[in-house]
């Protein structure tokens, strides 16, 4: 049973599954994300830094995201560089493999009437 | 004792010269200042309540004469109210005026070429961070990166100063927390692997 199988694609929760979904089809980077979403969901669903990058750790970790260092100047006061994120073949897999439990899951429950 | 109250008079009088001197250059000042920031929007906003308050001066008064007071009293209220119009609100504005030129005058001098304490928490953290050699350096920085930039854009909508420092602050002690745990386990599962091996 995956029951319990963190690798599992059904076993992505919604703030791993908003992230595949905001960099499926190009790369962003965090704060970029982080706006995707709430701007995606009017406002409703916001995710703090310190659930992202968590997160994104984990996803990379999992093989579903890959990451490249941007090319931009570093920040002036930290020195610390840009990141961005891209989604793998696994990952999209992952993706895929959750919005077909979904249909599948929608189809299988009869309409009201029904015996 | 004629010389040292001759004296004394002299110095009084240089000294009710100088503040006479000081009230006029002030006045000067104020009244340069009012007249730049008269032309604009404020200008148009005192125009249009002195306009309100002229208009409403001649409704009461009709009203009132309509109602049956003496048209001595009536003119003596809405009298009050152009005197309202023509002398206090200038007046008031030109005391908002100034006290907003003063203000920001003020703020730019407290802030410029100042480091603000969010800056230097972070200038210190990276410095703590990278100095280690540590991978978390490699793994976290883009976390930081994209506070600084949170902090930057928040302060370039014009959000107030005290409530970007607050976020950045709460934001910075939060990655601080996280990359020490992540640390704490790094070291604990060397520990661990050495106590094995």
């Amino acid at each position: 049973m995956a029951q319990g199988n963190k690798d599992d694609p059904l076993n992505l929760t919604l703030t791993e599954e908003s992230i595949l979904n905001t960099i499926l089809f190009r790369e962003r980077y965090g704060l970029e994300i982080m706006k995707a979403i709430a701007e995606a969901s009017k406002g409703r669903k916001n995710i703090g830094f310190s659930s992202l990058y968590p997160n994104l750790r984990k996803l990379e970790q999992r093989g579903f995201v890959t990451s490249r260092w941007g090319d931009e100047t570093p920040e002036e006061n930290t020195g610390a560089r840009r990141r961005y994120y891209q989604i793998t073949g696994s990952g999209m897999a992952a993706v895929n493999q959750k919005q077909e439990y979904i249909n599948a899951l929608q189809h299988l429950i009869p309409a009201i009437g029904e015996p | 004792m004629r010389r040292t109250s001759r004296r004394r008079k002299n110095r009084l009088l240089r000294k009710m010269f100088r503040s006479c001197l000081f009230l006029l250059k002030a006045g000067f000042k104020t009244a340069k200042i009012v007249l730049k920031e008269f032309i604009d929007y404020l200008f148009f906003i005192e125009i249009i309540l002195n306009g309100i308050l002229l208009a409403t001066a001649s409704l009461l008064w009709y009203f009132l004469v309509a109602s049956g007071i003496s048209q001595n009293v009536a003119s003596a209220i809405s009298q009050n109210i152009v005197f309202i119009a023509i002398i206090i609100v200038p007046i008031l504005f030109s005391l908002f005026i100034f006290a907003r030129h003063t203000f920001s005058k003020k703020k730019q001098k407290l802030t410029r070429g100042k480091t603000s304490g969010e800056i230097k928490l972070a200038q210190w953290m990276t410095q703590t961070i990278a100095n280690q050699n540590s991978t978390e350096w490699e793994e976290y920085q883009d976390w930081l990166h994209d506070i600084m930039l949170s902090r930057q854009q928040l302060l370039d909508v014009k959000c107030p100063r005290w409530q970007v420092s607050l976020i950045t602050y709460k934001r910075l002690g939060v990655f601080w927390v996280v990359v020490g745990i992540s640390k704490v386990k790094q070291v604990a599962t060397s520990i661990c692997d050495r106590i094995e091996s």
